[in-house]
């Protein structure tokens, strides 16, 4: 499991794991976040069942186990969280912050020690040590229930499938060409995303917060000019394709 | 006493979700054991004086019949114990595996805690090991209840001889339903019987491999 670390300040840190080798040739790749700061730590979406050693493997490089204390799902699908059974075996008191709408689902994975913290439809802040990060609502984005995850203080949003690629084994951790990026991230965004309206509103909520990075859960990293002109297109863009 | 058992060999969690499915059956037969019962306290009552040889059998089988549901509702509750016990060990199981990966990969790669990762491959283990003993637990219970009720539709197939025999001795118009209730306490019992030993089979061979 390759990991970057996107971010430093102080015991304020942000890595993503990913573009991990040993992955199953069929599983979509994913990108999860670890949120550091005061001794207290976050994975967001911490990623499928397939993955789970490898992160755990990957995640002790940078941080004990136990200072674990939180998980965050932006919303219900298998590679965000399908490993949650597996985390649950091994944190001892952690909480699993995701949106309201999906507990009943989200617990087929299996949540018996940890506790499942509801995130309201309009978003939430939590502390993580001496940092806040706040849950972004995305509904519709493409879950009904969605959340991304901006760092006020590191300037960085982890925006979950907005902003996804599907890019070929090994390619770089961030957009390097944002035009000829646009190729991998169309057809994708097209397909998912089935609202224009939650869109607009999306974008509208994001235009408003300080963003020099801008981190998907599948695809490259997004940094300064780029964040802006990723705004740009998706507005732009015409979603919800796979009905006439 | 718990037998030492290789379960990831004979896949014991698989075994015991087709053994719980299997004896859901033997709750319907053991309410028309029941219904037999009540059937022949009507008759009994229909044939007058000529059913007074009957009354001891059918008093038996009124308690054999609650005696059989009470068994059928503690087998079906062990069951789907057994049956629960058997998935979550699964899903213990898979979180050692991949816990023991974990720290493989991370002693390989010299991670900076991977050395407390050894403490969670045990915790882990632990509560694996605690699952498979509530699970053997569970198992032993259920074969302990089906040896209980195989006595008990062997008694059944014993009254199921008497009533024919009896009511060999009564005037033919009540000797036929007496015969019915016979033949149906005879088909349900052996039904019982039949599915009932071939899961105690299964049980026990997987409890003592």
């Amino acid at each position: 499991m390759k990991a970057t670390k996107i971010f430093q300040s102080g015991d304020h840190q942000w890595i993503i794991f990913g573009r991990d080798p040993n992955k199953k040739g069929k599983i979509i790749d994913t990108n999860q976040h670890l949120v550091m700061s005061g001794g207290d730590a976050i994975l967001l979406d911490p990623g499928g069942i397939e993955l789970f050693a490898s992160m755990l493997a990957a995640v002790v490089h940078h941080v004990p186990v136990a200072k674990i204390t939180k998980l965050f799902a932006s919303h219900q699908d298998p590679d965000i969280i399908s490993s949650l059974g597996l985390w649950d075996q091994v944190l001892e008191n952690a909480e699993l912050h995701a949106p309201w709408l999906w507990e009943g689902f989200i617990r087929h994975f299996g949540c018996d020690r940890i506790t499942y913290a509801a995130i309201p439809d309009e978003g939430q802040e939590i502390k993580v040590g001496n940092r806040t990060l706040e849950f972004v609502p995305a509904h519709y984005l493409h879950a009904s229930g969605n959340f991304s995850v901006y760092d006020p203080v590191a300037k960085i949003l982890m925006s979950g499938d907005i902003g996804a690629a599907l890019l070929e084994d090994g390619a770089p951790m961030f957009v390097e060409d944002f035009a000829a990026h646009t190729r991998h991230m169309k057809m994708f965004h097209q397909r998912w995303m089935p609202s224009n309206k939650a869109k607009d509103a999306w974008i509208a909520r994001v235009r408003q917060l300080d963003v020099q990075m801008m981190s998907p859960q599948h695809g490259a990293i997004f940094r300064g000019d780029d964040v802006k002109r990723f705004l740009d297109w998706f507005e732009a863009l015409e979603v919800g394709n796979a009905v006439t | 006493m718990v037998h030492a058992v290789d379960l990831e060999k004979i896949k014991f969690h698989l075994l015991a979700v087709s053994v719980a499915a299997d004896l859901s059956d033997v709750k319907a037969q053991g309410e028309a054991i029941s219904l037999e019962a009540m059937n022949a306290k009507v008759l009994v009552a229909r044939a007058g004086s000529m059913g007074l040889g009957f009354r001891p059998i059918t008093d038996f089988m009124v308690q054999l019949a609650e005696d059989t549901i009470r068994l059928v509702r503690e087998i079906e509750a062990e069951a789907l114990a057994v049956a629960h016990q058997a998935v979550e060990r699964l899903r213990t199981a898979n979180a050692v595996k991949l816990a023991r990966k974990a720290e493989a990969i991370s002693r390989s790669t010299n991670a900076k805690w991977g050395d407390q990762l050894r403490i969670f491959v045990e915790q882990v283990n632990a509560r694996d090991q605690q699952t498979v003993s509530e699970l053997l637990g569970h198992a032993q219970r259920l074969t302990k209840l089906l040896d209980e009720i195989a006595s008990q539709m062997l008694a059944a197939r014993a009254v199921s001889s008497s009533i024919r025999i009896e009511s060999a001795t009564i005037e033919a118009r009540h000797s036929q339903s007496f015969q019915s209730v016979a033949n149906n306490l005879q088909d349900c019992s052996s039904s019982v019987l039949t599915k009932v030993k071939s899961n105690l089979r299964t049980l026990n061979r997987a409890l003592n491999s």
